[in-house]
């Protein structure tokens, strides 16, 4: 099985002008399922198609275990890609899609036939072998690429946003079916994706990018609990989490809108944000008992069944919050109050403190 | 099967006599310019075919004399040389292998210059040079070749002797046995131009996904070509090879401006468009066998535009 390195990858196109990837520095251990996960534009897909051998680094190295592989063909890597449109080849049938890469390698008719029966009982596509590419539906195209994938048994497998193009219903599905089939195998896997819902729910370590670079890597749990910076803060979770901006005056955080907070952790920076999640928050009409509060503007109410959104419009921005059920209405003045054990501090440069 | 139980069977069932009137009625300009200019001219040969002519006035019916004539003359098909495989062997057999040897040069010139120029920078530029044979008059083409192959200035002979192949040097154009194959390359430069742009907008068309799919499942160079591009270009190499055929079949300028109304020494390179032109314009007026090698030509012809037509 195969370990991936990446030490110190750039990657530039148009002679320098544009910069898709700056110096990333990761490791995929051996049979563990990794997300690349960030905006579009982010560099995930060059990264990804680095691995993959698609695109060379323009500096660093990439090892697969001992072998540094950066400079070799994809060919020779041993890797199986899943694009984000499938790029099954229309003019096969799927049966002749899932049998190339192993035509290709030049293994005999007979073992061809046993892995891609294997492959698509795997994958519950022994009905459409015979059909065309153009004749299935949306789901069965996907699970026709993930067996193209697997069947050669690579030994890295990558996924290039394979779940966009399908409803929310069969994404679902085929979430837990990837899961199912990466711990059946115990391929070693990357996987790019704008969407943080599949990151935090099939990811073994999630690879947060931004602007070419890494942000965070961390596990679903610790990225959602302990955001290192105010842009993967904001960028984790739906809604994300809500950032007070002030200034650090004696050992208080004075907001912008005139009213302090207590200093939830010891800093030396100027200008702070204090982050709270919406789930943490909570509303009441009454002043509370606590320092720990922000008065507000009900600005609209959301009942969405599972909970209720309100947005509270506090000095000039809006604070998401999620409660299971209100009486606020808009316009109402509302009280802010969340525990303090449940606040973020983060410092001028966006640097998590406490 | 009757026309009428045709016409229903091929048209919409939502399509009453009502509507049929009004298509009708606006195919009418459309129907009428095609069967004065097309339908009609074939008919008045078809049956011209088989009467006797006094210049350009009808005489009496000859029945298949014409045709037999026709295929006897030695213009059109020289039985003894055919069958020795010498030139001249007559029209007919000449614009066929004209045609065997044209068709596949051009269009695998143009697919591998489509290949080459598909990520070359510059490409635009090079695809016009190429290109401009195709928008240039036939005619030219013939008179360029005729500059090309002189044996004192042409630039062929010219090569020729700068490679050490003085023993090569000769007239190219004068010369029976060869003379057809040099007027050939210059068929081929056209129609390269040509096809090269057909597939390369066909290659552009390919998902670049599917050549990268391929060459991490392992495929190389050669296998994604005959594996992923070969069959995906394949409606253009349909219409590239009939689009061709057809030119061949209909070729003329290019030969008469190399070799004037005879088509060469002894018609070596003449071809049935010359032949037509010939026993048409040129005293003696043999209309009748006009009539007919432009007939000839229409049924090679016709049975290729009517498959490019019914293409999906």
């Amino acid at each position: 099985m195969t370990r991936i390195s990446m030490r110190s990858v750039s990657k530039y196109f148009d002679g320098g002008d544009t910069v898709a990837n700056y110096k990333l520095d990761m490791e995929v251990d051996d049979g563990e399922f990794v997300v690349f996960l960030g905006p579009s534009g982010c560099g995930k897909t060059t990264a990804l198609r680095m691995i993959a051998g698609l695109e060379d680094p323009s500096e660093g190295e990439i090892y697969f275990d001992d072998d540094r592989v950066d400079g070799t063909p994809p060919a020779d890597r041993n890797v199986a890609m899943v694009f984000q449109n499938y790029a099954l080849y229309p003019h096969m049938t799927v049966r002749e899609n899932i049998e190339y890469p192993l035509k290709v390698r030049g293994v005999p008719p007979e073992e061809r036939d046993e892995r891609v029966a294997q492959v698509a009982e795997l994958l519950h596509i022994e009905d459409q072998m015979e059909s065309d590419p153009g004749e299935i539906s949306g789901g069965q195209r996907q699970r026709t690429s993930l067996a193209r994938a697997i069947v050669r048994e690579p030994s890295v497998f990558l996924l290039d946003e394979p779940l966009s193009n399908l409803d929310a219903k069969l994404r679902l599905e085929m979430r837990s079916e990837l899961k199912r089939i990466q711990n059946e195998l115990g391929i070693t896997t990357v996987y790019v994706t704008h969407n943080q819902e599949e990151a935090m729910s099939m990811g073994d370590k999630i690879v947060v990018l931004n602007d070419g670079t890494i942000r965070q890597v961390a596990d679903p749990e610790e990225l959602y609990q302990r955001p290192r910076t105010t842009w993967v803060a904001k960028f984790i979770g739906s809604p994300p989490m809500n950032l007070f901006e002030g200034e650090n005056r004696d050992g208080r955080v004075q907001l912008a809108e005139g009213n302090t907070l207590p200093m939830p952790a010891e800093t030396s920076s100027q200008t702070v944000s204090v982050g709270v999640r919406p789930e943490d928050i909570d509303v009441s009409t009454d002043a509370p008992d606590t320092e720990w509060t922000v008065p507000g503007t009900v600005k609209t109410v959301e009942p969405l069944g599972e909970y209720v959104l309100v947005n509270v419009e506090v000095g000039g921005s809006v604070v998401n919050v999620k409660v299971p059920h209100t009486n606020a209405v808009a316009g109402d003045p509302i009280h802010l109050t969340f525990d303090p054990t449940d606040a973020y501090l983060y410092d001028g440069d966006g640097e998590l403190v406490a | 099967m009757s026309v009428g139980s045709y016409l229903e069977d091929r048209l919409d069932r939502d399509v009453d006599g009502e509507k049929l009137t009004a298509i009708l009625v606006f195919m009418l300009p459309g129907l009428t310019l095609f069967g004065i200019f097309s339908v009609g001219p074939m008919l008045y040969s078809a049956v011209g075919s088989f009467f006797t002519w006094d210049g350009f006035t009808i005489g009496q019916f000859a029945g298949f004399e014409t045709w037999i004539a026709t295929l006897n003359d030695d213009a059109i098909i020289n039985w003894d040389n055919l069958l020795a495989l010498e030139y001249p062997m007559g029209a007919l057999p000449q614009n066929i292998i004209w045609m065997f040897v044209h068709v596949p040069l051009s269009t695998f010139l143009g697919l591998g210059l489509a290949l080459l120029f598909s990520d070359l920078r510059g490409r635009s530029v090079l695809r016009s040079m190429v290109f401009l044979a195709f928008t240039t008059p036939t005619v030219v083409i013939g008179l360029v070749l005729l500059f090309v192959y002189d044996p004192q200035a042409g630039i062929f002979n010219e090569l020729l002797r700068v490679i050490g192949l003085e023993g090569q040097v000769r007239n190219w154009t004068q010369e029976p046995q060869i003379a057809i194959y040099a007027l050939i390359v210059g068929g081929v430069w056209v129609q390269t131009g040509f096809s090269m742009l057909l597939y390369s907008s066909a290659l552009a068309g390919i998902d670049p996904a599917l050549l990268e799919s391929a060459r991490v499942d392992g495929a190389g160079r050669f296998r994604r070509f005959k594996d992923i591009i070969w069959p995906l270009v394949k409606p253009v190499t349909a219409v590239v090879v009939i689009m061709s055929m057809i030119w061949v079949i209909r070729i003329f300028a290019i030969v008469y401006a190399a070799g004037g109304p005879s088509g060469g020494p002894g018609g070596a390179f003449s071809v049935l468009g010359l032949e037509v032109y010939q026993a048409a314009f040129s005293v003696p007026i043999e209309y009748s066998k006009a009539m007919v090698v432009a007939l000839i030509e229409l049924v090679i012809a016709l049975p290729m535009a009517w498959y490019i037509a019914s293409m999906d």
